[in-house]
């Protein structure tokens, strides 16, 4: 596909398939007042009933916002009204205005507003022909003759919204237009009704082919426009302006051409018509039957107009002409050979019907008739110039149609979230929705990221690597609920405290909504590889609490040979996400926040993982957290160029806190080391996580159930290393890039980041403008690439996550640089947060001299221990501990979680005393501790003047001690102080 | 709001203040054939392709 579908669509911030369609139609005609008699108005309201009766069509056409009518009875009530600057689109007039003749009125109404349309409606032929001879009807927009069916209201209504639109609509869409040319009012009057009907009806055949419910309602603006003349010139200068979006011709013989009635105007407005587009239905009308044999050897159908039946055999051209209804096969000599009602089953037929049929329609324009008249305008374009020449062969012919055909099927909904539907989900790209209510927060982000990368041309735009959205179903919130009320789990889950018996009651819980059931079954039956079942609640993600690792995820290898296993392990990881909305780790968070737990609802997200199959393990061969911000800049990187982390392997690795590899994606190869290689070799990434394809049995269904943590001799031997990896050669103390000499593996990135095998920090740098532009905010994504894709197959960059991120909120800020160092207990330049806060009495330290590494899980536990105590006494705190707070890693740091110490306002990182950690950037923890503004102080051997005051905090008595930490209570509170332009922050003593 | 009829080359520089676009920010420039410069706020505008066609057919009269 060399040009993006959409590309004359997408419209500045929100590029969706359907934004063209939804400009189209822009000018409508809302308000109608009507001017006439009390007794006219009896005669079209069907004993009062008119509103009602086009309030009632409106709707069984499924056409929105019918009209607003008003009804005054003279000219003068008529004329106030517009003086009095009410606007009304359209006047509707008939011959019994009780002031004046509908002319002088039309003719008035004129100078007060010039663009109002005034149309009138006229009962019988006589009092007509009295009109017409004694004055200028020119001041009419059109002339109407109601001959009893209120249809003839919307009909006009239509056509003049039709004339308003068609510029617009024909040019940003192509939406087709049929030109009726008539100068006979009765016969014109009569047509429109049984036009505009048919056109929409046809519209409605289509409403059930729509991919989502908005696609399916949209195309009903891009029907057909009828574009009504009167004379030759008009008729030509339509087709002049609209040729290439012409559906067909309706047209009497007999009108004006030249300022002069001319008996063959039609005949030869048909000729050359045809003479330019012979593709172009035309039908000829005419009391006279000698233009019949003409008209056919033009190759334009004929009507009689005396017939009995023409208004049935004109709905019956429209059918048959103008591509409604079905696509009938057939061969040259008429005999019908197939028949298809939509897409899907043009493909089947395509398929099997014979090859003189399919050369007989591609060469007179037929599917792409039948594709416009079904508002598939892109795909129309697409077949349009199909002949046997174009090709080798008849058979190449066929095949050019069907994979047009399919590939358009799978485009059309990309970058879309459609229904679920196994016939028309793609197993390599697709969005879908199982079940109804909201998709949360998570599941709001990949889709508006998905309709991005779509929308934008960022899926292809590198060479050789495909950026996309893994392939995912959605269970919409509805289903979590329907879960929850049948298995009468509400109560109890919101209860309940234990984690373990929560967790137990919702695996055990054997009601599920059997229409999911069905769609994930389906779904298992299309997508085989492993998957991962991630939480999408409703407040995740959010702009000012990302609830970032608060819920479950489950990875699943979907490999068992059992699809009913298959289905179990799915079932069971769903419902464990469910039961996580409920677990202390959520409650904790949205504790401190200002939402309640019963109004957390979950969605989830089924998505294929992104990797590759190596032996027994599966896993992309790394993955990562991006931020558009930085915390740490070093220079010349500035906070807006953003930072990254990657690490081979699963994600895991990164999301808490393990060791990974950071870099500035605007400057990849800049990477100010503070340590030796040597130091760089004892940090390095050792192991990585995987999922275990083996087949087993598990004992204990959780998030670790299906992972494995491999060392990195596993990816030397899978492959996979050679990528990422340089080699430590402790001999000569020094890193070489590459893994083909012996010594200490590390994870560099060396051969990416400076090698450029893979252009990872373009796409960073590329995702992180657009994710930024697109929220409006900056923004932290997670991602995973597969490098190990069969030959010939782009590599794989998939965008797991993206979420805004918390960047300082708008506070005071607080000269720090005048401060008396004396005062404060802490000081820091490097500091997170913004603005003073001074309710802080208690003090929560873990002695740094009394620290070990080794028992680092044991001090996490005595921290979470307190802040539990003090959180349920509502009494927040200051943390000062050595290392890195939130590692995964118990050896750089204290390796707790969100939830262990969520009461602090403050949180000091010490430096340990023997080793140099790098500070937090994070991923979930850094997430959570700046959305709830807590201060965060990072103080280490840097180099700058940060530091913790130990020797006074020694000198302090404290209230509580255990094996690791001391807790202190002041009379007076703390102050903590943070300037977040400046990055520099204090915590000062009590009382200062 | 000036006015800039750019070639079909890819624009990577504000024509106004010559700061480099940002990648994202050529893709939005190519796709939405508009862009303000968000250093001096010019309006950079590339013609569509009905104006590029209009041209072209104004040239082969």
């Amino acid at each position: 596909m060399d040009r993006h579908i959409d590309a004359n669509w997408v419209e500045h911030g929100y590029g969706t398939r359907f934004q063209g369609f939804q400009n189209l139609m822009k000018q409508r005609i809302r308000d109608i007042l009507i001017v006439s008699s009390l007794y006219d108005l009896y005669l079209f309201e069907e004993d009062g009933r008119l509103y009602e009766l086009i309030r009632n069509e409106y709707q069984g056409l499924q056409l929105s916002h019918a009209p607003e009518l008003t009804r005054v009875s003279n000219g003068y009530e008529a004329l106030s009204l517009f003086k009095d600057d009410k606007r009304f689109d359209l006047v509707l007039t008939t011959l019994h205005v009780e002031d004046m003749h509908p002319a002088k009125f039309a003719a008035a109404l004129k100078d007060v507003a010039p663009e109002t349309p005034v149309v009138l409606l006229a009962f019988d032929n006589r009092e007509l022909a009295d009109l017409l001879h004694s004055e200028d009807v020119r001041v009419f927009e059109k002339v109407f003759i109601w001959q009893g069916d209120f249809r003839l209201v919307i009909g006009i209504i239509k056509y003049l919204e039709d004339r308003l639109n068609a510029d617009h609509d024909t040019n940003i869409v192509g939406v087709q237009s049929i030109i009726v040319v008539e100068d006979n009012i009765r016969f014109y009057s009569a047509y429109l009704p049984i036009i505009y009907t048919e056109l929409i009806k046809q519209s409605k055949r289509l409403i059930s082919e729509g991919i989502n419910l908005s696609h399916r309602y949209l195309r009903m603006r891009a029907r057909p426009k009828i574009l009504l003349c009167e004379t030759f010139e008009e008729a030509l200068d339509y087709f002049d302006r609209y040729e290439e979006h012409i559906l067909g011709i309706i047209s009497d013989i007999d009108f004006e051409r030249d300022g002069k009635p001319d008996k063959r105007a039609g005949v030869e407005f048909a000729r050359e018509v045809r003479s330019r587009r012979n593709d172009v239905p035309v039908l000829l009308q005419s009391t006279s039957p000698e233009y019949e044999l003409e008209a056919r050897q033009i190759g334009a159908s004929f009507l009689l107009k005396g017939s009995p039946t023409l208004m049935h055999d004109l709905r019956q051209f429209m059918i048959n002409n103008f591509s409604f209804g079905d696509f009938v096969f057939r061969t040259p000599d008429g005999t019908e050979v197939g028949r298809a009602t939509d897409l899907r089953e043009m493909e089947e037929q395509l398929k099997i019907v014979p090859e003189e049929s399919v050369r007989f329609h591609a060469e007179r324009n037929h599917f792409s008739n039948w594709f416009k008249a079904r508002t598939e305008f892109w795909l129309a374009e697409r077949v349009r110039p199909r002949r046997v020449n174009d090709y080798g062969s008849l058979r190449e012919l066929r095949d050019g149609l069907l994979a047009t055909l399919r590939d358009y099927r799978s485009v059309r909904q990309r970058g879309l979230i459609t229904d679920f539907q196994k016939d028309t989900f793609d197993p390599a790209a697709s969005f879908a929705r199982v079940g109804g209510g909201s998709l949360g927060g998570k599941a709001r982000g990949l889709g508006f990221l998905n309709i991005l990368v779509n929308n934008y041309g960022v899926r292809d735009k590198f060479p050789g690597v495909r950026i996309a959205v893994p392939t995912m179903v959605v269970l919409g919130t509805d289903v979590f609920d329907q879960f929850l009320d049948e298995n009468r789990l509400r109560s109890f889950a919101l209860e309940c405290e234990d984690d373990a018996e929560i967790r137990t009651r919702f695996l055990n819980a054997n009601k599920f909504s059997e229409d999911a059931i069905a769609d994930l079954m389906a779904f298992l039956d299309l997508v085989h590889e492993p998957l991962a079942v991630r939480s999408s609640s409703l407040l995740e993600d959010s702009q000012y609490h990302p609830f970032a690792g608060v819920y479950a995820t489950h990875m699943i290898p979907n490999n068992n040979t059992d699809p009913f296993i298959r289905l179990r392990e799915l079932v069971n990881a769903i419902k464990l996400v469910y039961a996580s909305t409920y677990y202390a780790a959520a409650r904790d968070y949205i504790g401190v926040t200002n939402y309640r737990l019963e109004e957390e609802k979950m969605a989830v997200i089924v998505q294929k993982t992104l990797g590759s199959k190596h032996g027994v393990r599966f896993y992309p061969d790394f993955s990562g957290v991006a931020k558009s911000y930085n915390f740490y800049p070093v220079p010349p990187q500035k906070a807006e160029d953003g930072a990254a982390s990657v690490a081979l392997g699963l994600g895991k690795m990164i999301v808490e806190g393990g060791v990974s590899k950071r870099f500035s994606p605007k400057y990849p190869t800049s990477t100010i080391e503070r340590y030796s290689p040597e130091e760089e070799a004892d940090l390095r990434q050792t192991d990585f996580y995987a999922l275990d394809l083996n087949p087993k049995e598990i004992s204990r269904f959780d998030e670790e159930a299906f992972l494995v943590r491999e060392p990195l001799s596993a990816a030397e031997e899978d492959g996979t290393l050679g990528a990422m990896g340089s080699t430590y050669s402790p001999e000569n103390d020094a890193i070489y890039d590459g893994v083909s000499r012996p010594g200490v593996r590390l994870v560099t990135f060396a051969p990416i980041l400076k090698h450029k095998i893979f252009p990872l920090p373009e796409i960073l740098e590329l995702i992180l403008g657009m994710g930024g532009w697109g929220m409006g905010t900056p923004v932290e994504i997670e991602f995973a690439v597969n490098l190990s894709t069969p030959p010939g197959e782009p590599k794989e960059f998939g965008l797991l996550q993206m979420r805004p991120m918390v960047v300082g909120r708008e506070a005071e800020t607080s000269r720090l640089e005048e401060l008396d160092r004396d005062k404060a207990l802490c000081f820091s330049r490097q500091t997170l947060g913004n603005g003073v806060v001074d309710e802080v009495r208690h003090l929560l330290v873990v002695d740094r001299e009394a620290f070990d590494r080794a028992k680092s899980r044991a001090a996490a536990a005595e921290v979470g221990a307190t802040n539990k105590r003090l959180v349920a006494n509502k009494t927040p705190y200051a943390l000062v501990g050595p290392g890195r707070w939130g590692t995964l890693d118990p050896w750089l740091g204290i390796p707790i979680v969100w939830s262990q110490i969520a009461g602090a306002k403050a949180i000091v990182e010490a430096g340990l005393k023997d080793v140099a950690v790098k500070p937090s950037q994070g991923s979930h923890f850094f997430q959570n501790i700046t959305s709830f503004g807590v201060g965060y102080f990072t103080v280490g051997d840097h180099g700058d003047e940060s530091f913790v005051d130990w020797d006074w905090i020694k000198r302090q008595e404290p209230i509580e001690s255990g094996e690791f930490v001391r807790l202190y209570r002041f009379d007076e509170p703390l102050t903590i102080m943070m300037n977040a332009r400046e990055k520099t922050g204090a915590i000062l003593k009590p009382g200062e | 709001m000036a006015r800039e009829r750019a070639d079909q080359a890819p624009i990577e520089r504000c024509p106004h203040c010559g700061r480099d676009l940002s990648s994202w920010e050529r893709v939005l420039l190519q796709v939405d054939r508009a862009l303000v410069c968000k250093s001096c706020w010019y309006r950079i505008i590339l013609p569509v392709d009905a104006e590029r066609d209009a041209d072209e057919k104004e040239r082969k009269r």
